[in-house]
């Protein structure tokens, strides 16, 4: 018998990298293959589009899926399938920069809240709260009514609105870890409150940070998608999967598939992105971790 | 009790506070010059200098803010740019269809998620596990706007069993069952997960054991032992989503003509008329921190616990 096999009784092994990867549910891969090929449609979309996004089929108006068309064509001949992988990269975009704005004001509103509490903690929480009160695509709709509509207008709503979600959760966890030994020990040798901030609590807070990341891209997309479809998000001549699905609202009678396939693709993207912080925080979860033996 | 209560209305003062505060800046912050949509082609320098005097718009902002606010605590929201009614009747107007949708979303939701969640849960990691699971993860990811078309094309369109829209005073509570339904799966998928999550953490109870060692038949244990304990946090989860319900509204109504407080404010967008957006931003984030207060009282009531944490 090798050494390799001489494993105490009741011992358990640590499974390596590959074996980890293995322990996960198949419904992460499918959350992990959606979220990345959402994103790698988002980059290259545009440029494998089969036909220009503008370009009217005049021939082929409101024509169902075919050889020519696979996706069909809407009221002005536009092909859906290359409106539908040119449109990708606004709306991907605005759910991965959304929260990126919305996660890094979001974490350093937190960070700074939970560390240097008193005043500062409660100013930057009860605006938080005030966010919070109102229904998410009310807040946004009512952001928009001022700011009016477009890409970077939206980004910065959609952003606005996340924000909270992200400022909240960094200070529950900052206050959480702020308290623990090993920041008392740096702090005793002479560490700034920059250096403690950068260097120890934030990467004890990256992991929820990690899934609320990804729930709030999927939260994203569909938030321009809804803003689009209400004629206060994207505006021509830019297209997105909302306003695809505004347009296709229209002609629901008597052509389907303006309005079902971008429906299908914000679903799946969203999808992607929700199964994937779901995983994560089943992962990060101790007593699911436990259970599955992670 | 008593102190819970006013501890926790003084808490939400802030944030109130706030909602007005932000409420009032939409219209100070608004593009355009609210005297030009309300004289319209009757606009002249003379006359907007007299509107805006007599509006009080040409008062400090503190001033306007302040007076704003003294107004809305006595119920008065203003005139409707644009058809000159008061918003406080618009908003009290469209109010029964909100509610209503609210109410069927409500009930849908819980209809669904209830048996599928319970079923998740005692047959946890089986395929109907998983298939309840994906299916409450696709229901969170699929724009309700984009089920609600569905729905239309379905039953108003292929099957024309429903109508496509409008509001009750038209076709009756059937208006409601296609925009109950569309708002509430998104609600349902959400209420799944809760009821799964919480019925395996009690199916694993003491009490639940006993029960099945005592013999009993596993309908009873489901019904009379587990779902009661499993239901609290469905039902506080189900109070603190009134948010997420008139949120939806707002695309509800709009998809399916439905004449609530929802579609108001998207109008009132619309027809760049402020007042009537401020009015329906700050009634409908006054309902909901009302729901949340209510919800909070109601769950103190429930588990004394709450009240001394």
């Amino acid at each position: 018998m090798s050494a390799a096999n001489m494993t105490p009784v009741g011992a358990r092994t640590r499974p390596g990298a590959l074996g980890r990867l293995r322990q996960f549910p198949t419904i992460t891969y499918i959350g992990l293959v959606l979220a990345v090929a959402a994103i790698a449609v988002g980059i290259i979309g545009p440029r494998v589009a089969p036909y220009p996004i503008e370009k009217m089929h005049v021939d082929a108006i409101l024509q169902g899926p075919s050889q020519q068309h696979l996706l069909g064509t809407d009221r002005l001949g536009r092909d859906v399938l290359s409106r539908l992988l040119a449109g990708s990269r606004v709306s991907i975009s605005v759910g991965l920069l959304a929260t990126l704005f919305a996660g890094v004001v979001g974490i350093a509103l937190g960070l700074v809240a939970g560390f240097y509490g008193k005043w500062v903690d409660e100013v930057v929480m009860r605006v938080m709260d005030m966010l919070m009160a109102f229904p998410y695509i009310v807040l946004a709709m009512a952001l928009v009514a001022v700011i009016g509509p477009g890409l970077s207008n939206i980004v910065l709503v959609i952003g606005i609105v996340r924000l909270p979600q992200f400022a909240r959760l960094t200070r529950g966890a900052v206050l959480a870890v702020k308290e623990l030994e090993f920041i008392t020990a740096a702090r005793s040798v002479g560490a700034t409150s920059l250096r403690l901030v950068l260097r120890h609590v934030f990467p004890n807070v990256l992991a929820p940070i990690f899934v609320i990341s990804s729930l709030s891209i999927a939260t994203a997309i569909n938030t321009e998608a809804a803003l689009s479809f209400l004629g206060l998000g994207i505006t021509p001549p830019m297209s997105s999967w909302g306003t695809m699905l505004a347009d296709g609202r229209s002609n629901l009678r008597d052509a389907w598939w303006v309005a079902t396939f971008p429906g299908i693709v914000i679903s799946l993207a969203s999808l992607g992105f929700n199964l994937l912080g779901d995983a994560v925080q089943d992962l990060l979860d101790p007593r699911i971790a436990k259970r599955t033996g992670r | 009790m008593l102190t819970f209560l006013l501890r926790r209305i003084v808490a939400t003062l802030p944030a109130l506070l706030g909602v007005t505060f932000f409420s009032f800046m939409l219209l100070y912050l608004a593009p355009g010059d609210p005297t030009s949509i309300i004289l319209g082609m009757e606009w002249s320098p003379e006359r907007a200098t007299q509107l805006r005097k007599d509006l009080g718009l040409d008062l400090p902002i503190a001033v306007q803010y302040l007076s704003w606010l003294g107004r809305v605590v006595q119920g008065d929201f203003g005139l409707a740019y644009v058809s000159r009614e008061p918003v406080l009747k618009m908003l009290i107007d469209r109010l029964p269809d909100t509610l209503a949708l609210s109410a069927g979303a409500m009930f849908c939701a819980v209809m669904v998620a209830i048996p599928l969640g319970s079923v998740s849960a005692l047959r946890k990691d089986s395929w109907v596990d998983t298939i309840s699971r994906v299916v409450a993860v696709l229901g969170i990811s699929m724009p309700v706007f984009w089920f609600g078309m569905l729905l239309i094309l379905l039953f108003a369109v292929v099957l024309r069993v429903l109508p496509p829209g409008g509001g009750i005073d038209q076709y009756g509570l059937k208006a409601l069952i296609l925009p109950s339904v569309a708002l509430g799966m998104s609600l349902a998928a959400l209420l799944t997960r809760i009821t799964r999550a919480s019925m395996v953490e009690v199916l694993q109870l003491d009490h639940i054991r006993t029960a099945k060692a005592k013999g009993l038949k596993q309908w009873r244990i489901v019904f009379k032992h587990a779902l009661k304990n499993a239901l609290i946090p469905v039902v506080t989860v189900l109070g603190l989503q009134s948010g997420y319900l008139l949120s939806g509204a707002v695309l509800t109504e709009t998809v399916f003509s439905l004449p609530g407080v929802g579609r108001l404010l998207y109008t009132s967008i619309l027809n760049r008329d402020y007042l009537v957006l401020q009015g329906a931003t700050l009634f409908v984030c006054l309902a909901m921190v009302a729901i949340n207060l209510a919800v909070d009282f109601v769950y103190a009531a429930i588990d004394p616990r709450i009240r001394y944490a």
